[in-house]
């Protein structure tokens, strides 16, 4: 928008803001309420005047009073004919102020000349940015502004920072650096497009946000809430809206269909319930397209019955709600005007039912009444579940419906999981005939974070609370990374409700980031919180620490420290794992090490390691064994161990020998973190490390390095050699963060592991009161007897076990080693 | 200065824009008035029978026949009845509701006028009555 197209858009509101500043909203609501109080008690004070005078109401009281009454009459209802004009003077000038404030407010219910015109603004921009173009100041305009304010509380920045900013700012932005768009052509530009426009424009004002740890997308997400709040409240203000007055249900709606007394024993009319109150937006923005759907579904002309196919918690319910409401309100499609939505308990029916002849005269009582009702949709909340419960009665519940779901009479809305629906349903063409299949997506990330918003709001109108906007994210962003099983909307609001007793009893009132972070970390056991002062310095420190341990591997473990700082400071993607890499090199180079030092050092200790040996996963059950079978009903040894520990560090060892299949499997684990098991449930991988190490091309590696190459420059050579090959394909080398090599290591390096081992085996004998002196000798045998560059450092060990061990040992049961021995072994005791 | 701006514009309003204003809300009260006494559908119903409570005098059951048909034309009765009283009653509330509105309409109109008098009238009752003392 130019700055002239602006002033044009702002100049549509002008005579209400303009108003505003004459005399507030606040003051002028004061001055209303003043002006109605005195209209009543001048206008009781004439009436009892009057009645006093005809009837002699007060003869018993005192004449002092009657008298004073009677006499100052005139001036009371003088009073009374003022107070009227100037009530009335104020009436008219809030009619005057709502007609601009209400104009282009979002309906339900279309009015003419209201929500179709297309503004080029909402007032809530034009509000702050009037603020900003009259002081020349944009961001003084928007931080000064009422909703302004509001939107940094949201945002945990106490006011007094705020003025602090604004009083040691060291330039204002020029008015011209700001450039104003609309998100999309079609929508009026808002506030929160005003909040993003001003924080893009203004670097002082983004490094104010930064030390408040608020984000850009925080700003524009906050900003959007609050304009959210205001939009619902302005809505709920307009009681002559028929978005209001539609809600007031009329007489007589029910006189030409039938009471349907049966079915009332087992279900309930949810036409009106649900969601009426919960949400004033009428109707969940998530899972609008499946709503429109279902109406369209329900409202044609006989077979009009619905089947929803949607993961539990997903909301199917829901969409079924926002449908009543708006059948409530009146904003339904034709057809279904009038209709009432019934829920039915299947569970209670089967308990009451209990054998086959019951069953069925009952529910064919049910359904011929249903259908002589004439309006009743009715909903199977579990409908593969009713059919399995009938059939255990020996009832065939589809050929007892299949009749009545032909009459345009009588509706069914049928709701099952996706499973089910391809296990049991999807099978039977009777089923498939009669039902229009709607499948309910998941819901995205967007309507996640506005239904926790809408959510939030409720909660804060029972009292006592105030959600900060970091926080709601904190709780969309957790949920996506912490818990993988089930459906990510409900999950979240389960999570929000059960902050709410979680900060009030820290005796807090603001619900911050930090809260969310804590309640989390203490349902999983993960450490999501703030990076602490130890963790910190555990965290920078790490490769040298890593590296004292793992001798001659410095790319692996630079490689790895960096991907686990990404890791911490949150800025990786959440959808993935931790990290992941594919350690190649020989054997006895330091793999299987620098994974254990990893956990050691990360995780705290080598138990996180998670190890799966991929060489017993080569046969054709090998996926079966990992995530379980659903023909026996086994759970996987993957799934089972993931379950137990979903954090630390997965040694996957000899990755290249598993089969086609498990490789797939892990294809998509590197790809989304996470997989399902048997049972189709969600397993999380998102909080493992991933190390996948292989001995693929070492005797590559070893001709390379036999010719004097460096490595690192050769790994495009060695990588494309193994997809030429055939031992990993090209997609999944591409999925790990990493793919790492390991070269054979150099007689320094194996001298370098030679000490450390020697250093372990002294703390050994420390622990029985030797003291062994590790000298040239020991090192020189030790050494000599376990270098063999084909193997690595592993000959080390043995040569440690049967030149070194076997030694001591002979001293120590020989006497000749007690305890408290200074122990220096000569090159002949070694020989 | 602010004060006059307002004034201004608020006396272009009240002889415009207030009028579709006006408009749009008699509108949307005489819709929620018929919604209310459900007019549309009740006329359309009209002989509906009430609740649909009916019999079938059906095959087989011939005696029955003058039976149900006596039940049924009473159900049709006394539907029809309660129907044709509702939309009455309707018909009477929308009545109302154009009426209140012509008068504020005409109030409206005479909006400044009516303001005028009703302050200066009172503000003589007021003066006239302190002044008596």
């Amino acid at each position: 928008m130019t700055s002239s197209e602006l002033k044009n858009a702002i100049a549509i509101f002008y005579p209400a803001l303009v108003l505003d500043r004459v005399m507030s909203r606040e003051t002028r609501a004061t001055v209303e309420k003043v002006l109605d109080v005195s209209l009543v008690v001048f206008f009781i004070l004439v009436l009892t005047a009057h009645l006093s005078r005809v009837s002699g109401a007060f003869l018993g009281k005192s004449l002092s009073f009657v008298h004073f009454l009677q006499t100052w009459q005139p001036v009371f209802f003088g009073a009374l004919l003022m107070t009227l004009a100037l009530c009335l003077v104020a009436r008219a000038f809030q009619a005057f102020y709502d007609s601009y404030y209400f104009l282009g407010l979002p309906s339900v219910l279309s009015e003419a000349g209201l929500s179709e015109a297309k503004l080029p603004l909402t007032f809530e921009a034009a509000e702050v940015l009037r603020l900003g173009q009259e002081s020349g100041d944009f961001t003084g305009g928007f931080m000064r502004s009422r909703l302004g304010r509001y939107a940094f509380a949201r945002l945990a920045v106490p006011s007094q920072a705020l003025s602090r900013f604004l009083s040691e700012r060291v330039h204002v932005t020029d008015p011209a650096d700001f450039t104003f768009l609309q998100r999309s052509a079609a929508e009026p530009l808002s506030f929160a497009d005003v909040a993003s426009a001003i924080v893009v424009a203004d670097a002082e004002l983004f490094k104010f946000l930064s030390l408040h740890a608020v984000t850009t997308k925080d700003f524009s997400g906050a900003a959007e809430w609050v304009e959210r709040t205001e939009t619902l409240y302005r809505r709920s203000k307009r009681f002559w809206g028929r978005d209001v007055l539609g809600r007031i249900g009329g007489i007589g709606k029910d006189w030409s269909v039938g009471a349907p007394y049966s079915l009332l024993r087992f279900a309930h009319d949810i036409t009106e319930s649900g969601m009426l109150n919960q949400n004033e937006s009428g109707g969940p923005e998530e899972h609008l397209s499946e709503k429109n759907a279902l109406e369209a579904v329900l409202a044609r002309t006989g077979e009009a019955n619905a089947l929803l196919v949607a993961d539990e918690g997903e909301g199917a319910l829901d969409i079924v709600f926002a449908l009543g409401t708006q059948i409530s309100r009146g904003s339904v499609l034709p057809p279904l005007e009038h209709k009432r939505i019934f829920l039915f308990n299947s569970n209670a029916f089967i308990a009451f039912a209990k054998d086959k002849a019951t069953f069925e005269s009952e529910l064919l009582h049910i359904l011929d009444e249903s259908v002589r009702a004439g309006h009743i949709i009715l909903v199977l909340a579990d409908f593969s579940g009713f059919i399995e419960s009938a059939k255990s009665l020996g009832a065939d519940l589809i050929a007892l419906l299949d009749p009545y779901l032909t009459s345009p009479d009588f509706q069914v809305i049928a709701m099952a999981n996706p499973g089910a629906f391809h296990q049991e349903l999807e099978g039977n063409s009777r089923i498939l005939h009669r039902f229009e299949k709607i499948l309910v997506k998941e819901s995205d990330d967007q309507s996640v974070m506005r239904g926790l918003e809408d959510k939030a709001l409720a909660e804060e109108a029972k009292g006592r609370i105030f959600f900060t906007y970091q926080s709601l994210s904190a709780v969309a962003e957790g949920v996506k990374r912490y818990f993988t099983e089930g459906v990510s909307s409900n999950k979240a609001f389960h999570l929000l409700a059960e902050i709410v007793p979680d900060v009030l009893a820290k005796k807090k009132k603001f619900v911050e980031r930090s809260d969310v972070l804590d309640l989390i970390e203490a349902k999983t056991g993960i450490p999501t919180g703030e990076v602490t002062t130890v963790e910190r310095d555990k965290l920078l420190n790490i490769e040298t620490v890593l590296r004292q341990r793992v001798i001659g591997q410095d790319e692996a473990i630079g490689a790895i420290s960096g991907a686990l700082l990404r890791a911490r400071s949150d800025i990786e993607n959440p959808e993935r794992p931790m990290g992941s890499f594919l350690f190649l090199g020989p054997t006895g180079v330091g793999k299987t090490e620098t994974t254990k030092a990893l956990a050691a050092n990360f995780f705290g200790k080598e138990e996180a390691v998670i190890r799966l040996d991929m060489s017993e996963y080569r046969t054709d059950d090998a996926l079966k064994r990992l995530i379980g079978s659903f023909e026996d009903g086994k759970p996987g040894v993957f799934a089972s161990k993931l379950r137990e520990q979903p954090y630390g560090v997965l040694l996957l060892d000899e990755f290249e020998k598993t089969n086609k299949e498990v490789l797939d499997l892990f294809l998509q684990i590197l790809d989304e973190g996470f997989f399902s098991d048997m049972s189709g449930k969600r397993v999380n991988a998102r909080n493992l490390i991933i190390i996948a190490t292989s001995n693929a091309g070492s005797d590559l590696i070893w001709n390379l390095m036999r010719q004097g190459k460096k490595l690192s420059d050769e790994k495009e050579t060695i990588i494309t050699e193994i997809i030429n090959r055939g031992l990993f394909k090209p997609e999944l080398l591409n999925r790990f963060d990493g793919v790492i090599l390991f070269h054979p290591l150099s007689t320094e390096d194996l001298q370098k592991i030679a000490v450390l081992m020697l250093k372990k085996l002294q703390k050994r004998l420390a622990a029985k009161g030797i003291e062994l002196v590790v000298n040239d000798a020991l090192l020189k045998v030790v050494t000599a007897a376990g270098t063999d560059p084909e193997f690595g450092a592993r000959p080390m060990n043995r040569a440690i076990q049967e030149k070194v061990e076997q030694v001591i040992a002979q001293k120590i049961i020989g006497g000749k080693a007690p305890s408290g021995t200074r122990l220096e072994l000569t090159e002949a005791e070694l020989a | 200065m602010a004060f006059v701006h307002v004034l201004s514009y608020y006396i272009i309003w009240h002889y415009t824009t207030a009028w579709s204003d006006m408009a749009r809300v008699v509108r949307n009260y005489l819709w929620f008035v018929s919604n209310f006494f459900s007019i549309k559908l009740l006329s359309k119903t009209l002989f509906s029978p009430w609740r649909r409570l009916a019999v079938s005098g059906g095959r087989g059951k011939e005696e029955n026949f003058f039976g149900a048909l006596v039940i049924n034309t009473l159900m049709r009765l006394v539907g029809f009845g309660i129907r044709a009283a509702t939309i009455v009653a309707g018909a009477f509330a929308l009545f109302v509701t154009v009426v209140v509105s012509l008068l504020a309409a005409l109030a409206w109109l005479v909006f400044p006028a009516l303001v005028f008098f009703l302050f200066f009238a009172g503000l003589g009752y007021v003066s006239s009555g302190v002044f008596s003392f």
